[in-house]
């Protein structure tokens, strides 16, 4: 071990672990101050220690696409990724959708899979709650097939087959 | 029908209470179905509005769906904090629901062994009870409300997650099932880790039927399923089933092993019991519970005569706080209840 990686103490109280790095211009000048956490929060007009901004960094550091997970939010809802983490709790159908790729991992370690293999609605509502989205993709289907797009035909033709068992993009009245 | 409801406590249990096969272990098997209406938000992000909207368009759904039994709608907020208790204490609804401070619902069969919860955690909650282990039943039933509803509801489904609900750990089936069980020896021997050891290995939940985590008062206790998506509805039930199996098989041993022992002792304790239950000029409710657990154990062991389970099981509910209150037809503070209630289990288990 090299003396840089010792134990460095805080420079305020000299007596606890400096935990705290700080770069700070004096006189324009960038200076390095080294402090314990007790002593940083004792300085005028500092921002405070936030677990949760402490945790966001040392996920940022080790996966930058879980950072872009944790501000990823949901046009309906409004919900962001860490209120869910924190909570659990959903906002509203769509969340699934956009939290998706976390979703899958979590889901998997509560449950005994990550794919639903039960019960599907089979009701008239669920059709007719569809059927304009449902509509516009099949014309645009036929449209591709009469261009002879096979490459966008069979897109859509998934797109139409996952969605008439699907409605959780449904919107409001 | 609540005012027939209130009127008729005594001749009345409710479905859990009824009876069905192997009740002297299982009382009853519940499958409760949670469902959402697409293009609204949950209930935690919902506005009053949206909240007041969603329960307006289920009540109207529920209301003009042809179920094969009629079923009634209280909106819970115009309803007596009392009554509430009352459906609480009967089952057809969880406590948290009957106190919540939103626009709610709840809709019942005139037998209550249906009932559906309007803005619960989720939007929609339904569940059927049945009498014993019959899960397969409780099952069908609940399924049958739940397909004349998906005809008029548009419910939030995804091809991946299936059902979608407010709580990720309801996602997929959206099912619950649970049997209620009553495990009285298995208390007295100390042997309740062998249930909670099994409970574990077959990744169910435990949990005592009155309280959370606690020891229920009646030796009552819930075995549910914790896993909801990557299975279906019928390896659930085949589950709770196979746990009930289980627990079955360890409580009718720990029965045996207690008659082995010292059969008189067991006899002296359970008379005690009953004589406790007959003489009482007033008891609490928490011990009304646990003495009729005891004198139910020894129905079923044939150790008491002279008391049928029909008696015992209308006391369970009888004797409950809401209950005694209701048949009164007026509000009675806590010492003067426990009296009413002395009262009660006199007359009813009294020998003529």
């Amino acid at each position: 071990m090299n003396g840089a990686e010792e134990l460095r103490m805080c420079q305020e109280c000299g007596e606890r672990e400096a935990t705290v790095h700080l770069t700070i211009l004096v006189d324009g000048d960038p200076t390095q101050r080294h402090l314990c956490e007790r002593c940083y929060e004792k300085q005028d007009g500092v921002p405070p220690l936030s677990p949760t901004k402490i945790l966001s960094q040392l996920i940022g550091a080790i996966a930058p696409e879980l950072q872009l997970l944790s501000v990823k939010q949901c046009p309906r809802c409004g919900i962001n990724y860490l209120e869910f983490r924190q909570t659990l709790n959903l906002g509203c159908p769509n969340d699934y959708e956009v939290f998706a790729p976390a979703l899958d991992e979590i889901l998997g370690r509560m449950h005994a899979g990550n794919r639903h293999m039960g019960k599907v609605p089979r009701g008239a509502a669920q059709r007719i709650a569809l059927g304009p989205r449902l509509k516009v993709l099949r014309r645009q289907l036929e449209q591709a097939v009469r261009v002879e797009d096979y490459e966008g035909a069979a897109g859509l033709r998934d797109q139409i087959r996952e969605l008439e068992q699907d409605s959780a993009g449904s919107p409001e009245q | 029908m609540l005012e027939a409801l209130s009127n008729n406590l005594q001749d009345n249990v409710g479905e859990w209470l009824r009876g069905g096969p192997e009740d002297d272990v299982v009382l009853s098997t519940r499958v409760r179905l949670a469902r959402n209406i697409a293009g609204y938000p949950f209930l935690s992000r919902a506005s009053p509005q949206q909240i007041a909207r969603i329960e307006e368009l289920l009540h109207e759904k529920i209301l003009s769906c042809r179920f094969r039994e009629r079923m009634n709608y209280y909106r819970l907020n115009e309803l007596d904090p009392l009554l509430r208790q009352l459906l609480v204490e009967r089952h057809l609804m969880g406590r948290d629901h009957a106190e919540a401070s939103w626009v709610r619902g709840l809709a019942f069969c005139a037998d209550e062994h249906l009932s559906l919860m309007v803005n619960e955690e989720d939007h929609l909650r339904m569940q059927a009870v049945c009498g014993g282990l019959q899960p397969r039943r409780a099952f069908e039933e609940v399924c049958e409300v739940d397909d004349a509803l998906a005809e008029v509801i548009p419910f939030a489904f995804s091809a991946r997650y299936g059902y979608l609900t407010a709580c990720p750990t309801n996602v997929g089936t959206g099912m619950r099932a649970s049997v209620m069980v009553h495990l009285p020896a298995l208390i007295m021997t100390r042997e309740m880790d062998k249930v909670i050891e099994m409970s574990r290995r077959l990744k169910l939940a435990l949990r005592g039927l009155y309280g959370e985590g606690t020891r229920g008062s009646a030796d009552l206790y819930q075995i549910s399923n914790r896993v909801s998506l990557g299975v279906k509805e019928e390896k659930i039930l085949a589950e709770v089933s196979r746990a009930a199996g289980g627990v079955m098989s360890l409580e009718r041993n720990a029965r045996e092993n207690l008659l082995r022992e010292d059969r008189s002792a067991l006899q002296g304790r359970i008379e005690r019991a009953l004589e406790l239950l007959r003489e009482a000029s007033m008891i609490s409710s928490e011990e009304t519970l646990h003495l009729l657990s005891q004198v139910r154990m020894g129905v079923h062991m044939s150790l008491v005569k002279g008391v049928g389970l029909k008696e015992l099981n209308e006391l369970l509910l009888l004797t409950l706080p809401a209950h005694l209150q209701t048949i009164e037809g007026k509000r009675v503070e806590r010492l003067k209840r426990n009296e009413l209630r002395a009262a009660r289990l006199k007359e009813k288990l009294s020998v003529d």
